[in-house]
């Protein structure tokens, strides 16, 4: 598993879709281990290479309320699923060979697409447009491990200590970027946000609360 | 006393540059020892380094200033600084990217020729390079036009440095796309190179990323 952090040397290992349709893309090191230094370091030896798979959802079309959103709240939602794929589609090539039609196939003109995007169909139809272009545009480079990435993953929540891929102000914020690119001159950094809610921790504590063993006991006394 | 005051009337045309007869010749670039830097008529003719109308679309290419052992594609060649020809647009363009507008016009105050631009990193880098010696006022550099570098993929994160705020001095790196390189020399060293040339530095067309 790789965990939240800022981690060197992986490689995009797979792009596909599961069988609810929903897009994975999974993760893999690449670093080359010397089997003999491994086998001399102190501690135990670990040959697996770590890897991690990312399901990318289907934006939602309510808030965090349940209410619905707007249409400008619809097309940042779609924007937070199209923009970190776009992000690493940059990393292999030109903008120029980046070509989306996430509307292809729908009824969405400008004039109506307030009232299209809160149609299921379109707003499905949109969502697998984005995952089947994204994999059709990946195919080349998926594997490819010529051109390592460093990436940084946030954790999914203060409660969720899993990874995920940052999805909001990609351009001064990346998350990925090629390992030619010297550690010193890294733009792979969590933000003041990020840091001040705990979202660069990879491990539990400040998420799901663990209940000391007096905090159990005291409150064990209360009903005993 | 102060006679030349009497009936003077005094007229504000505002900051005059005075042209300077700083264009050299060929495909060069003059760097003065203040850090000054302008290009020749040939080069700006070549690569459309002209500032352009402030409304117009096409804002031409201004110049990325790369040490090659900075570039982790080019840090395994022999030392040479390397200029990028790069849409004006970009971010953190070296050379020839920005200029003060007429107001009512939106033309160029300024020539590319007669504005230059300054760049304390091509100096540096012309300093340590041996370039430009504390003794003189300026040196011409040429571009090697006969080996232009491209990247194999058209993407190049090359090296910059953060030039404000809290953070002034890191290194960080820009991203550009389908941009040619070109080594540069003086046009002394350059001239000698051609009539040795087994001194001429090897240089490859395409640059492997990894």
């Amino acid at each position: 598993m790789i965990s939240v952090g800022i981690h060197p040397d992986l490689v995009i290992a797979k792009t596909t879709k599961n069988d609810q349709g929903t897009l994975v893309v999974g993760v893999k090191e690449v670093a080359e281990v010397n089997p003999l230094d491994a086998l001399n370091a102190s501690g135990s030896v670990n040959f697996n290479k770590k890897e991690q798979d990312f399901l990318i959802y289907p934006p939602k079309q309510t808030n965090f309320d349940g209410a619905s959103l707007d249409t400008e709240g619809l097309m940042k939602a779609i924007a937070e699923v199209k923009d970190p794929l776009h992000t690493i589609l940059r990393q292999y090539t030109t903008d120029s060979n980046i070509k989306w039609d996430i509307f292809a196939g729908t009824d969405v003109t400008a004039a109506n697409l307030a009232e299209e995007l809160k149609k299921t169909s379109t707003w499905n139809k949109i969502y697998s447009n984005i995952v089947d272009q994204f994999i059709t545009m990946m195919k080349p480079y998926v594997g490819e491990t010529g051109k390592p990435m460093r990436m940084l993953f946030v954790r999914q929540s203060k409660a969720k200590h899993f990874p995920k891929l940052r999805t909001r102000f990609l351009d001064s914020n990346p998350f990925i970027e090629p390992m030619t690119v010297p550690a010193a001159a890294s733009k792979l950094k969590y933000t003041k946000y990020e840091l001040e809610n705990g979202l660069d921790k990879a491990d539990s504590v400040g998420g799901a609360q663990q209940v000391s063993k007096a905090d159990a006991q005291q409150a064990e006394a209360l009903f005993s | 006393m102060y006679a030349f005051l009497q009936g003077l009337t005094l007229k504000d045309t505002g900051r005059q540059r005075k042209p300077k007869e700083n264009s050299p010749l060929g495909f060069t670039l003059r760097i003065f020892a203040n850090g000054e830097v302008y290009p020749s008529k040939e080069l700006v003719t070549k690569f459309n380094l002209e500032y352009t109308n402030k409304n117009n679309e096409n804002k031409g290419y201004g110049i990325d200033v790369i040490d090659s052992v900075d570039w982790t594609p080019t840090a395994n060649l022999p030392r040479m600084i390397l200029l990028g020809i790069t849409p004006k647009t970009e971010a953190k363009v070296d050379l020839f990217a920005t200029c003060r507008y007429d107001t009512e016009t939106g033309n160029p105050k300024s020539t590319v020729i007669t504005q230059g631009s300054t760049s304390e990193t091509l100096l540096n880098l012309v300093r340590s390079m041996g370039y430009l010696t504390e003794d003189q006022k300026y040196c011409d550099l040429e571009l090697v036009l006969e080996h232009p570098i491209t990247m194999e993929d058209g993407i190049a994160n090359i090296p910059k440095l953060i030039e404000k705020g809290d953070r002034k001095g890191e290194k960080t790196y820009e991203r550009r796309e389908n941009v040619t390189f070109y080594a540069v020399n003086t046009v002394e060293n350059l001239a000698e190179m051609k009539t040795s040339p087994v001194a001429t530095p090897e240089a490859t067309t395409t640059v492997e990323t990894n």
